[in-house]
């Protein structure tokens, strides 16, 4: 067994459970659309963009599973690719473990990267075709831990297939991702995750494509391999029923802007923003008896270059009044640990 | 616990999963299981295939296919194909001990040897030149032997050999054929050499002579090798050259691929032949530069193909997950990008290369860059071109091989392009 | 609800003729479809629910072919029509909608376009009268009459949705076989669709054939569901029935394993295995190497669907042990 030490860098401090490891300050992320040099001109500087996060604020605990939600144009796949950095900040600030992330050089976020990691959607399409599934688990290693030799190497390899219940593992490690059944492939995808004793893993709606038989196997793994590997995940999904059962708390995101966020539970039990009241509703239920009574909001979601003024919500929302076309409502904290974005909330409290 | 049936490809009626298994399968396996699955395109890639070795084998071992050297004079000028030669022969008294022109060399007081000819064929003609051509060699020797035939005619046949039993003239000159059919008339006399020309080319050139006496068919299958050379040469140079200037813009982007695109674009919008011409031109004849030349043209279509490859590629999830492990940007473009890539570019290889053997071709056809001294299909091409009414064959079987062989190239790259990579439909 | 049958599914098996061999997509499927209903037809990928919904419309494409089986829709067999006179039918009174509406709709033409061309096609009308049904039809499911001059990638995902049921309605189609309809659509889009579809079958008696594997789906809009595994029906009858006392275990397993966001705290079931390769099923019960109660008779013998309480059918052998216990016990 490879000694955990590796996995520490210098001056690091080793976080308790339950301190925060994750710190998004006011991120807002635009992607500005390519217009041409007319059109430039005569929008006199002012360059349409999407606005795919607008300020958006959020903490997560080590050992927690943080959850966000929302619909499409929501920005949570963006949030979490701005946490990995894998997209660079237009604006805020995210620390990990105490570090700026944006601010520090390629190189050195290329080495802080064995420290988080990226679970896609698409098993299948993360990995590489050409690269057996040894060559794939291997490389992270290889990259972050030049010093272990072949066998080492290959050693944890085995060992990380293991762990994530591909057995016998020494069968898997020449296969190719094609060769891999469906069912199997999001484990390979963990397991290269795992391989550098990651201290966050993203999410990004990892069982969306597995088989609906095959789905809480999956996801009373990936809760195992969070006690055994100490991990901490922030998983992206509009699945909300799934959400329920895997995460610990839950922003729930809008058009960019975090209307929601607390313990999940709680918040679903008593939602207090209108839009996770709708979102609630709205989510179908393998119940015939609970068959969706509630109105839906009407309309639909906005077109993100052009978000609505004040709450993005309000066009759709039946509380709406003219202080929300108006005034952008700021996260409040109205019960502990419960922040809502909404200027009546307090009547769903 | 889930059982892994590791070796079970997933198969689900959708029609596109099996071809999706067929395109990651390594390369030799996948050639034999594509028979089952591609019928006809199969066959077309295997019989070109077996094409493409034949004339690899020609290239290398030209001397197993070729009679001749290719610049050996072997017979004839403009012999048609199939078409015998006359060989005029000598023919003597039995015992006479002859058994060439030069043996009836003798001193310069001796007088001179009576040969008989027939009336009005070309045969004395041959004897006096092959005559003088011996004397003139006599001559520079050191002893007093010196040739000079005294040339008797004869109107038939009949009385000339007749005469050499009768011992009036010593030799006579007689077609091969034409003696062979009499020979048993006079058990006296005897063969005893040609005058010129090879007795074994009794059979006549499968494809006949060209202008100066050399077998078609052996310049042809000389030809292969310098065909070959410079169609591989170019197409590996262009290639070495295209592919990473081709991953390197696809993936850094930016002011740099523009510009290169640029370039590259103007390139390929050049007409290719006049491009060739020019470089030749300005470089010299030589094989290297005829390489250099066909190269450069060719560089921009690895460029093209690589880098929209290297484009799409690109914007793949995996490339997205290579870069969150943390890789460096060198190692995903050698071992995520690359390898992804180089399918295409191996089968626009073999097409590139049927092109490069056209270009060559039509550039020594035009009498530019290759030496004169190169048994070359174009350079024959050219000089067929003349006699293009009288000897239809100089220029024909070149053209033939040309046509085949960039076939043959095309073919195998095509039928390879319609296994492996149906999207791809760039030159 | 009446209780008409309206289409009548019998002995149905479709093939796919892969080059890696025979893959039976759905296996000797016998299932009726009463007019006026939303039935749901549930499973996994890979199970034939998709191959089936395309079978009923005789929609098939490229390698798969219908092997067997009687298609009787209103009294006629489809497979005995030719070509031509199922034409008239499939478009007119059998419609479908597919799972991404981008790729069925042609980008270039207007959505008015699109409506007026399906009218005209299956119907001697003016243009000017075709035109005005597709308002009509438009306004109908919700979308702004003026919103008939958009192309389809002007409008967005659930929009483009209920065009395509606009397409079937023109029509005045009897049974409309929706696959996957929602998959691609947000969750508060989705719910409106449901309602939407609701909304459809109450006023105009329309009946479709909901094909998804999102369980929660069915349950929401389905008044009964048919649970396919395997290119087999495993499980059919009501969505109280199937929901709340579901026969089937491979049924009671899909239900155990799906998270419900209204309970608190559930442990998840963890099915075993995978579903099967279809080039080589396992024999028997199509079930029985995932099946927690697997007998020796579920390895070689193959159950059939028989009725086993009210309404409700299984395929399982379970239920033979528990009737021949109630014949002998009176």
């Amino acid at each position: 067994m490879v000694s955990m030490v590796e996995t520490q860098s210098e001056g690091q401090q080793d976080l308790q459970v339950g301190e925060i490891l994750v710190d998004a300050q006011n991120i807002t992320k635009h992607f500005p659309l390519e217009t041409g040099l007319i059109a430039n001109m005569l929008s006199r500087g002012e360059i349409p963009s999407v606005k795919a996060v607008d300020g958006v604020s959020f903490f997560i605990r080590k050992g927690e599973v943080f959850g966000l939600a929302g619909e499409s144009g929501s920005g949570k796949s963006t949030i979490a690719r701005l946490v990995l950095r894998l997209l660079e900040l237009t604006d805020g600030k995210i620390l990990f473990n105490g570090i700026d992330l944006h601010s520090l050089s390629m190189e050195d976020m290329r080495h802080m990267r064995s420290r988080m990691q990226l679970v896609f959607q698409d098993p299948l399409a993360s990995l590489n075709p050409r690269m057996t599934i040894g060559r794939a688990i291997e490389h992270p290693a290889q990259i972050h831990f030049p010093k272990l030799t072949d066998d080492q190497r290959k050693e944890r390899v085995l060992e990380i297939l293991e762990a994530v219940g591909l057995v016998p593992a020494g069968n898997f490690y020449d296969l190719y991702p094609h060769q891999i059944s469906g069912g199997q492939r999001q484990r390979i995808v963990l397991a290269r995750a795992l391989v550098t004793r990651p201290e966050l893993i993203v999410a990004d709606e990892p069982i969306a494509m597995a088989d609906v038989s095959v789905r809480a196997l999956l996801l009373d793994q990936m809760l195992e391999l969070k006690d055994n590997f100490d991990l901490t995940y922030l998983y992206i999904t509009h699945d909300l029923a799934t959400a329920k059962y895997i995460c610990d708390r839950i922003g729930i995101l809008y058009l960019g802007k975090l209307v929601e966020i607390g313990e999940i539970n709680l918040l679903f039990s008593k939602p207090l923003h209108p839009y996770t009241q709708a979102l609630l509703a709205a989510v179908p239920v393998p119940d015939p008896r609970m068959r969706r009574t509630e109105p839906l909001p009407k309309g639909e979601i906005p077109n993100p270059i052009n978000p609505p003024s004040g709450c993005r919500f309000h066009p759709r929302c039946p509380y709406a009044e003219e202080i929300c076309s108006k005034e952008e409502p700021l996260l409040r904290e109205l019960k502990p640990e419960h922040q809502v974005a909404c200027h009546f909330a307090e009547k769903f409290v | 616990m889930a059982d892994p049936k590791t070796k079970d490809i997933e198969v689900s009626p959708e029609e596109s999963r099996w071809k999706e298994d067929l395109e990651q399968v390594g390369f030799v396996r996948k050639l034999f299981l594509a028979r089952k699955w591609y019928g006809a395109d199969w066959w077309l890639v295997s019989i070109s295939a077996i094409m493409v070795l034949g004339f690899l084998m020609m290239a290398v071992f030209p001397g197993a296919f070729a009679p001749y050297g290719p610049h050996e004079l072997v017979g004839p000028r403009f012999l048609a194909p199939g078409e015998v030669p006359e060989i005029p022969v000598l023919v003597v008294h039995q015992g006479a001990n002859i058994s060439s022109l030069e043996d009836y060399a003798r001193p310069s007081d001796q007088g001179r040897v009576p040969l008989g000819v027939l009336q009005g064929l070309p045969t004395a003609g041959a004897l006096r030149e092959e005559a003088s051509l011996i004397d003139g060699q006599l001559k520079d020797r050191d002893d007093d032997l010196r040739l000079r035939p005294d040339i008797i005619r004869f109107d038939t046949r009949q009385e000339m050999l007749q005469a050499i039993v009768d011992g009036e003239v010593e030799g006579a000159v007689v077609q091969l054929q034409e003696f062979e059919k009499v020979a048993g008339d006079y058990p006296d006399l005897e063969l005893a050499g040609s005058i010129s020309g090879d007795l074994s080319t009794q059979g006549g050139f499968i494809l006949g002579t060209n202008e100066i006496g050399q077998d078609v068919f052996s310049r042809l299958i000389w030809g292969t090798r310098i065909a070959l050379i410079i169609g591989f040469s170019a197409s590996l140079v262009a290639l070495f050259l295209g592919v990473p200037l081709g991953l390197l813009a696809g993936y850094v982007g930016g002011p740099f691929d523009r510009l290169l695109s640029l370039l590259m674009d103007s390139l390929y919008a050049f007409p290719g032949l006049i491009l060739a011409i020019a470089i030749t031109a300005v470089l010299g004849p030589s094989v290297l530069n005829v390489i250099v030349a066909i190269a450069v043209l060719y560089i921009p279509t690895y460029y093209r193909i690589v880098r929209g490859q290297t484009l799409s590629v690109k914007e793949e999830v995996y490339i997205e997950a290579a870069q969150s492990i943390g890789a460096k940007r060198g190692d995903i473009l050698w071992q995520y990008i690359f390898p992804n890539v180089i399918p295409s570019v191996a089968i626009i290889f073999s097409v590139n290369v049927a092109d490069a053997i056209l270009t060559g071709a039509g550039l020594s056809f035009l009498g530019l860059g290759l030496p004169p001294t190169i048994a070359d299909w174009g350079i024959d091409l050219a000089r067929g071109q003349r006699f293009i009414q009288t000897a239809w064959w100089m220029i024909t079987f070149p053209g033939f091989a040309i046509m085949l062989i960039v076939l043959a190239f095309t073919m195998m790259g095509e039928g390879l392009m319609e296994i492996f990579n149906p999207k791809l439909r760039e030159r | 609800m009446q209780e008409e049958i309206l289409y009548s599914i019998r002995d149905l098996t479709v093939s796919y003729h892969t080059r890696a061999g025979d893959v039976v997509a759905v296996d000797d499927v016998t299932m009726d479809v009463m007019s006026g209903e939303i039935l749901g037809l549930v499973g996994e990928s890979g199970c034939g629910k998709s191959t089936l919904g395309k079978a009923l419309l005789r929609l098939h494409t490229g390698l798969a072919e219908i092997t067997s089986g009687e298609l009787v829709f209103e009294g006629t067999d489809l497979m005995k029509l030719a070509p031509r006179e199922m034409t008239n039918i499939r478009g007119a009174k059998l419609g479908m909608i597919f799972q991404d509406p981008m790729t069925s709709l042609n980008p270039v033409q207007r959505i008015v376009d699109h409506i007026k061309e399906t009218i005209l096609a299956h119907e001697a009308v003016s243009e000017l009268v075709a035109e005005q049904r597709a308002g009509e039809i438009i306004e109908l499911l919700g979308i702004r009459r003026e919103r008939l001059d958009d192309y389809p990638h002007q409008m967005s995902g659930g929009m483009r949705q209920r065009v395509m049921i606009s397409l079937a309605l023109a029509l005045h189609a009897e049974l409309v076989v929706a696959d996957e309809p929602t998959t691609s659509l947000d969750v508060i889009v989705e719910a409106k669709f449901l309602d939407l579809l609701k909304d459809l079958q109450e006023k105009f008696n329309l009946t479709i054939l909901m094909i998804t594997h999102n369980i929660g789906v069915v349950a929401e809009v389905a008044d009964r569901v048919a649970v396919m595994y395997a290119g087999k029906i495993m499980e059919i009858g009501t969505v109280d029935e199937v929901f709340l006392k579901p026969k089937h275990p491979y049924t009671q397993g899909l239900l155990s394993s799906v998270p419900n966001i209204k309970l608190d705290d559930k442990d998840l079931y963890h099915m075993e295995g995978m579903p099967p390769n279809l080039l080589d099923p396992p024999k028997g019960c199509r079930f029985h190497p995932r099946c927690p109660y697997v007998m020796d008779k579920c390895r070689s013998q193959v159950p059939q669907l028989t009725v086993i309480e009210g309404r409700q059918k299984a395929a399982c052998f379970l239920y033979e042990e528990v009737k021949a216990r109630e014949v002998v016990n009176g």
